[in-house]
């Protein structure tokens, strides 16, 4: 099952650890068990490291699902595949 | 016999320079009441608002009674207006300000920063403010917005403060396009946090210049660490955009003070002398542009 995310529903810029962590925890919720997430990235236009990490770094390291990316312009691109690679070399694509 | 009191006086030049003129002792024994007087007090560094606000706010959660006699100058009057350094007090603490005007300096007044939604608010409204009043400098937006995110999610989760975060931010027109951020904390600073992990790491200069490398953290956490490296990558990446402007990155946290600097695309790292012991972290991220 695949469940899609659209992280424009909680806004356009994300600055901080604690967001992202709030964010990972929705995400988690409405994934339940499904082996494949997607999270759309469209119309977001800033993230922090921080929430980077603490949203997809931390996803992406764990063994819940395969995790897809998509919709990211490249400078936010650069910032979420430099976090994620620190957690989990080669583990997501997008 | 009574107490007389103690005043603050502020020239016309305790604003400006490195922003840390101003003697603005936070302490329990300062006689009472206090009074800030402003009366010739000339043009303001953001960093030096921050200080004037953050000495008002802990002297009343102190329940010290304290004042602000305004400036006479109704330039700089409005620019305290502009960068909102009263709003939220309590009546008659902050002597009487003029109208602000539309078309200010201010890209960030001075916000206590409480929660990540403030710190996510900030960030995105001093972005946006940027990329419209500072033309020479809309590269830098990208780059600003981890300034501001990393900087004040910094301050609010390692400083550990009950007085949460401060920040503000500027523009500045003549001679160069520059805009200038300020961040401050009250909190236990980098160097005790850092030592949290690297207890060796005694002097405060040498524990803040490590905060510049990726993975070191205080926390624990061998994948934090990160947020100055990607503040700085971010810098070298809008300067490679706009070639013309530079970035000076200043942090002053304990007895230790670090300088960054970006000079032909690399990072330059000054480590002046130790200073006077100062409480909490004092960040100051200046962008400026070389040509109009």
């Amino acid at each position: 099952m695949e469940v899609r995310f659209e992280l424009r529903e909680f806004g356009t810029s994300f600055a901080t650890r604690e967001r992202g962590a709030e964010v990972r925890e929705e995400l988690l919720r409405r994934a339940g068990d499904a082996d494949r997430v997607v999270v759309d990235l469209a119309e977001v236009q800033h993230v922090s490291y921080s929430f980077a990490d603490e949203l997809l770094g931390k996803l992406s390291a764990a063994d819940n699902f395969s995790l897809d990316l998509e919709g990211a312009s490249p400078n936010l691109d650069r910032t979420i595949q430099t976090a994620i690679s620190r957690r989990a070399p080669a583990a997501v694509s997008g | 016999m009574p107490s007389m009191g103690t005043t603050v006086r502020l020239g016309p030049n305790s604003g400006t320079g490195d922003g840390f003129r101003g003697d603005f002792p936070l302490q329990q024994d300062l006689d009472l009441p206090i009074v800030v007087d402003a009366e010739d007090l000339g043009p303001c560094h953001p960093m030096f608002l921050l200080r004037l606000r953050l000495f008002v706010d802990w002297h009343l959660a102190q329940g010290h009674t304290v004042s602000v006699i305004s400036p006479t100058d109704p330039a700089i009057g409005r620019h305290l207006a502009e960068m909102r350094v009263a709003d939220g007090l309590p009546e008659g603490v902050f002597g009487q300000l003029p109208e602000p005007r539309s078309d200010t300096s201010t890209v960030l007044g001075v916000s206590g920063l409480a929660s990540f939604h403030d710190v996510e608010d900030a960030a995105a409204h001093a972005t946006e403010v940027l990329g419209l009043r500072v033309p020479a400098l809309a590269a830098w937006g990208d780059a600003a917005h981890m300034a501001i995110s990393e900087l004040c999610d910094n301050a609010m989760e390692h400083g550990k403060s009950d007085f949460g975060a401060y920040a503000a931010a500027d523009r500045v027109i003549d001679p160069q396009p520059s805009f200038r951020l300020v961040i401050v904390d009250l909190g236990i600073g980098i160097p005790e946090h850092i030592r949290a992990q690297h207890p060796e790491w005694q002097d405060d200069t040498a524990a803040i210049s490590r905060v510049l490398t990726r993975g070191v953290t205080g926390t624990g956490d061998p994948y934090r660490g990160n947020g100055y490296s990607e503040v700085l990558d971010q810098a070298l990446g809008a300067q490679l955009r706009r070639a013309m402007s530079s970035l000076a990155l200043d942090l002053r946290s304990g007895r230790g003070r670090v300088g960054v600097r970006l000079v032909d695309e690399a990072v330059r790292v000054d480590l002046p002398p130790p200073a006077e012991p100062r409480r909490g972290t004092w960040v100051t991220y200046e962008v400026i542009s070389i040509e109009p």
